[in-house]
């Protein structure tokens, strides 16, 4: 059974929540405990795929023009498989797999009007096994975080 | 080096970023959330959902909804009594969809939208 975290981590994660660049220094003034304690639990959390402090890019400074979602329903294939094709599809930020129906969940970005055709109308049209989509186009994004992610040695999103 | 970062972090183009493991913390439910709102109550449902720690995720969209939302609850029973506490909310939505998933097979957590102090 891994070692789940306790008060002290949980504080250090809330601490670097606010503030990704909080020094060690300042989490250990804050917490009461040693500099040398909070840089072993950081790095204890990060091997023990807890949590990890990452640098995160801005989708609108690095030119994506839309971002949007794709409701996938598949057909005479296996999600996972179909899952797998899509993962693969340059500009797919994120893939989920549903309870239920629609089959997939797809996040993704596009440049331009082009790039979004890429996407939807020929990447995805690609793909066998997809019976029909729905395809919609963030307007407003109002709050868009990575806060949680399975950070599992098999996951694809390094 | 370190002068170039502070500018990017300062346009909000990257930020420093905390990702955690929600099985790790116990919490073990997301799911989508799609909303057919009232035109007239679009800003103030946006910016109430914004507001929630649970949503990770909110956005106006095209289609037959027109707010998507991601919430990471607790569990189950958690991700109920969050939707029930909006009850003030409830009067301006006129169609929910609670789509629950089971797994990520890929989350690029290095890209999101980096809020500015005023947008």
């Amino acid at each position: 059974m891994p070692k789940t975290p306790d008060k002290v981590d949980l504080q250090i994660i809330e601490t670097l929540r606010l503030d990704g660049r909080t020094p060690n220094k300042s989490i250990a003034k804050r917490l009461n405990v040693s500099e040398t304690t909070i840089a072993s639990r950081i790095r204890s959390m990060t091997e023990r795929n807890v949590m990890r402090v990452t640098l995160q890019r801005d989708i609108y400074s690095l030119g994506y023009q839309f971002q949007g979602f794709i409701d996938v329903y598949v057909d005479d294939r296996t999600v996972d498989d179909v899952a797998r094709d899509i993962c693969a599809i340059e500009g797919v930020l994120a893939v989920a797999i549903y309870l239920g129906s629609p089959d997939i969940l797809v996040s993704f970005g596009a440049h331009d009007r082009e790039d979004l055709s890429r996407v939807i109308d020929r990447e995805i049209a690609k793909i066998a096994g997809i019976r029909r989509i729905d395809s919609y186009v963030a307007l407003d994004i109002r709050k868009f975080e990575s806060g949680y992610v399975a950070l599992g040695e098999d996951r694809a999103s390094d | 080096m370190r002068q170039r970062l502070k500018k990017l972090e300062d346009a909000h183009a990257i930020r420093m970023g905390v990702v955690v493991d929600p099985f790790r913390l116990g919490v073990g439910f997301t799911a989508s959330i799609m909303l057919a709102v009232e035109p007239s109550c679009l800003e103030h449902v946006l910016d109430a959902l914004a507001r929630l720690s649970e949503v990770s995720y909110v956005a106006s969209i095209t289609g037959q909804f027109n707010v998507f939302v991601l919430i990471v609850a607790q569990d189950i029973v958690a991700a109920r009594s969050l939707i029930d506490s909006q009850v003030e909310l409830a009067a301006c939505v006129h169609r929910m969809e609670v789509r629950p998933v089971l797994r990520t097979p890929k989350h690029d957590y290095h890209l999101i939208a980096i809020p500015h102090k005023k947008r």
